[in-house]
């Protein structure tokens, strides 16, 4: 199907809102993208989906590149977690595969609700579990590096916080409660195109004991890899549309930008909220058109 | 060790964004062309020749194409040049599970193909 100019900035415009207020969220988009995709453009749920997916590896890539940079992003913890959240996306990219659009549009429905609760709860920051200095204390006080890596464990890390203005050093507990997380986030970004970061970020953060920061910076550098396991299987599938994709991705990288200026002006609470309000009536919304059936 | 850290942070850092700039730069090429050429229009499934010949004469659907494929290889790169590093670094169990990933993706692809 060819595109008219209109559909083309009709989609870039679509796709600067998401990334305007992904970046103000610190959300993937793909909850606020696929209902404007559905509802508003009246596109086939997998093809919004394989949008979503697609738009998301360039958000994921452009917050990483700079995360990684700054070492708030755990590699090593993010590659582990990988494994289950790449496992997780293959088999909602499958699952995808057998189901309707309309049995997919009532699944999305049924996910923005613990979405939009998390939305309005906003991010609980428990005190950084253990500091450079609190590490150290436990240590001999003849501990040389070696020391201080079998503290932190295989997985720990440390990042300087300039807000903090120290550095942040931390262990990884529970590996197989943040594994099993990570594979639902998964199957969640295969089946229905959303990040998961929503889910992921706090489970990293109250389960495993990462610090908010690094949870949210790992779970965004996991997003690229989760997203493309499942994207391929869209691609083959035919969902895929390019041009509409390109004009979508052009969009969010803009509004990605853009997001980033606004976000120092603009209280992210007040907009979280309003986001959560906004994400239960589209809820309502997919789920009335799922079981219309059209 | 912190050393070889900050270098791998280094490498993945300019994989990322190289690919995203790469990226980026046939996206917005292949929508400006299909504006020009007053098609927007392209299909996912030319074969990687055809693209690559379609492209270097600027032919729009193929840079598009061209753009989401380096898009989505990007992070799978991001896998491998991880996977070296900690290779060179002897970090073995990060290693394996890099491979683990990446076989994860292989398969993806080899499903997707298929």
């Amino acid at each position: 199907m060819n595109l008219t100019i209109w559909h083309a900035a009709i989609l870039f415009i679509s796709g600067a809102g998401t990334g305007v207020l992904g970046a103000i969220l610190g959300i993937g988009g793909g909850v606020l993208l696929i209902p404007i995709l559905v509802i508003g453009l009246n596109l086939p749920m997998h093809e919004a989906v394989a949008t979503s997916i697609i738009s998301v590896i360039a958000t994921s890539t452009a917050v990483a590149s700079t995360n990684v940079e700054r070492g708030t992003a755990n590699m090593r913890l993010g590659m582990t977690l990988e494994i289950a959240t790449a496992l997780g996306a293959i088999s909602g990219g499958l699952t995808a595969r057998l189901l309707s659009s309309h049995a997919l549009e009532g699944l999305f429905s049924i996910a923005l609700a613990p979405t939009a609760i998390l939305m309005w709860r906003g991010r609980t920051e428990a005190a950084p579990r253990a500091t450079n200095s609190d590490l150290a204390a436990t240590a001999p006080p003849q501990a040389e590096r070696n020391d201080d890596n079998h503290a932190l464990g295989a997985l720990g890390a440390s990042y300087f916080d300039p807000a903090l203005r120290r550095a942040v050093t931390y262990r990884v507990e529970k590996l197989p409660l943040g594994m099993a997380v990570s594979f639902v986030a998964g199957n969640l970004s295969g089946l229905l195109g959303i990040g998961g970061g929503v889910f992921k970020v706090p489970a990293l953060h109250l389960l495993c004991q990462v610090p908010v920061k690094a949870a949210a910076a790992t779970s965004n550098f996991m997003i690229g890899v989760t997203a493309v396991a499942s994207a391929f299987l869209y691609y083959g599938n035919g969902n895929v549309r390019p041009a509409l994709t390109a004009a979508v991705i052009t969009g969010v990288l803009v509004g990605s930008v853009a997001g980033s200026v606004a976000n120092q002006y603009i209280g992210g609470r007040a907009v979280q909220r309003l986001f959560a309000v906004v994400l239960i009536v589209v809820a309502v919304q997919m789920l009335y058109r799922a079981l219309r059936g059209g | 060790m912190e050393q070889h850290q900050h270098r791998l942070e280094h490498w993945v850092h300019w994989t990322l964004l190289g690919g995203l700039l790469v990226s980026a730069v046939l996206l917005v090429s292949g929508m400006l062309a299909m504006l020009f050429e007053g098609e927007i229009s392209a299909s996912p499934h030319e074969p990687l020749g055809t693209l690559l010949w379609e492209a270097m004469h600027f032919r729009g659907p193929a840079l598009t194409v061209l753009g989401l494929l380096v898009l989505m290889i990007t992070p799978i790169v991001r896998v491998v040049v991880l996977l070296v590093g900690w290779a060179l670094d002897r970090q073995w169990r990060f290693m394996l599970v890099a491979l683990a990933v990446l076989a994860l993706l292989i398969i993806s692809l080899l499903l997707g193909v298929k």
